[in-house]
């Protein structure tokens, strides 16, 4: 069994926060991406909302933001803490876990999520019907006793392969946007179409008076990814 | 010759017109503009300073159309390997590539002399009625959080 001193180990930059970083750091930091909790919801939407990240935020799930916000500074997230916002919403939302009852073995997801010794993470169900986790060597049971999917094993460590894929590649895809993604390394994580540099945001901006078949033109895109990138961001377009 | 790059969403990618609109008065200015478009629309941002650098490149011209606190990580980047940004802010207007175009020539007299004369790299904010320089400082001052406002 893992214990307690297991949950000192997480990354370094989730547990870094603006006092404790010199302008080099919070560059270097920043330069993997900074995410405001508003950009952090319309990439993981539908379901994300600013609530549940400042929820998880304020009872300690997600470490110290880069930035935590006032009137007008937005709080500012990194990428891990965005694979780690959307690694508990699939949890809670679609495996039904309560985040209360299961808070030790989460934070033992969390922060082993983005370990670079991480290979192997996979879950089990115990004699007892709980859901632990080994990583091949060492176990760690989590709880979830009442949650009687089959599946339910498989489906956490599908899950967890994903972030682990994610993490490595610095890029999460935008559910129901196959066209979209957010790469933490291209225009610092702002959601973009695929294989460009080209921010949704910004067709979104010219779409005001450009048309469709314009914009597709302009920036040789096929015609879905420029419909895909004005539906995300709700932009009503003339074909 | 002052070479200037417009970022990867600036100009048409598959013709480069904006650049070549400007390039009409290239010599007139000692300004050629090229565009990331047509040349490389795939880099990632820590890739940016170090692609200008090997290419010859002076100034990153690039837009602003929000408040992106990322962003300004790439601009201090490329102001210390010693290029220029000069970061077009639509107000109310919108960024085509007609009026990037506009936007740029309204101010390439100034643009080249300051970019020409200046010893150290510059930060620039264009808007359609304005040129406002920033310094490296005032853009610490925002990355670290005590405004919010980026060029």
């Amino acid at each position: 069994m893992y214990d307690a001193a297991m949950r000192s180990t997480e990354t370094d930059s989730a547990g870094a926060s603006l006092p404790r970083m010199g302008p080099r750091e919070w560059e270097e930091v920043l330069s993997a991406g900074a995410y405001s909790v508003s950009e952090t919801c319309r990439i993981l939407r539908p379901d994300m909302t600013p609530r549940k990240v400042h929820y998880w935020l304020d009872g300690g799930l997600l470490g110290d933001p880069l930035r935590r916000g006032s009137i007008g500074v937005p709080t500012l997230l990194t990428f891990e803490q965005l694979l780690k916002i959307r690694t508990l919403q699939y949890l809670r939302d679609e495996l039904d876990f309560s985040l209360q009852r299961v808070r030790l073995g989460l934070e033992w997801i969390l922060q082993n999520l983005t370990k670079s010794d991480w290979h192997n993470l996979s879950f089990f169900r115990t004699v007892d019907g709980e859901i632990g986790v080994t990583d091949g060597t060492d176990h760690f049971r989590i709880g979830g006793q009442g949650i009687m999917k089959d599946a339910l094993p498989q489906l956490l460590t599908e899950h967890l392969h994903v972030a682990r894929r994610d993490w490595e590649r610095k890029a999460v895809d935008i559910k129901g946007f196959p066209k979209l993604i957010s790469d933490a390394e291209v225009q610092g994580g702002a959601p973009i179409v695929v294989g460009t540099r080209l921010e949704t945001a910004f067709l979104a901006h010219l779409a005001a008076e450009m048309s469709l078949d314009e914009l597709r033109r302009t920036y040789a895109l096929d015609e879905s990814a420029v419909r895909q990138a004005l539906d995300f961001e709700n932009v009503p377009y003339a074909a | 010759m002052t070479v200037l790059l417009l970022d990867a969403q600036l100009d048409v990618s598959t013709t480069g017109e904006v650049a070549k609109s400007l390039n009409a008065f290239q010599h007139r200015y000692g300004c050629r503009f090229r565009s990331l478009c047509i040349e490389n629309s795939t880099l990632k941002d820590p890739q940016v300073p170090g692609y200008c650098k090997t290419h010859g490149i002076d100034a990153l011209v690039t837009e602003n159309i929000r408040d992106f606190v990322a962003r300004s990580v790439v601009f201090q980047n490329l102001l210390n390997v010693g290029i220029s940004v000069i970061a077009l802010r639509p107000g109310r207007l919108v960024l085509t590539p007609e009026r990037q175009s506009a936007i740029i020539l309204k101010h390439l007299r100034k643009l080249a002399t300051r970019l020409q004369s200046a010893g150290s790299p510059l930060l620039i904010k264009l808007t359609d009625s304005g040129f406002e320089e920033r310094t490296l400082q005032d853009l610490r001052i925002e990355i670290l959080g005590q405004r919010s406002k980026l060029p």
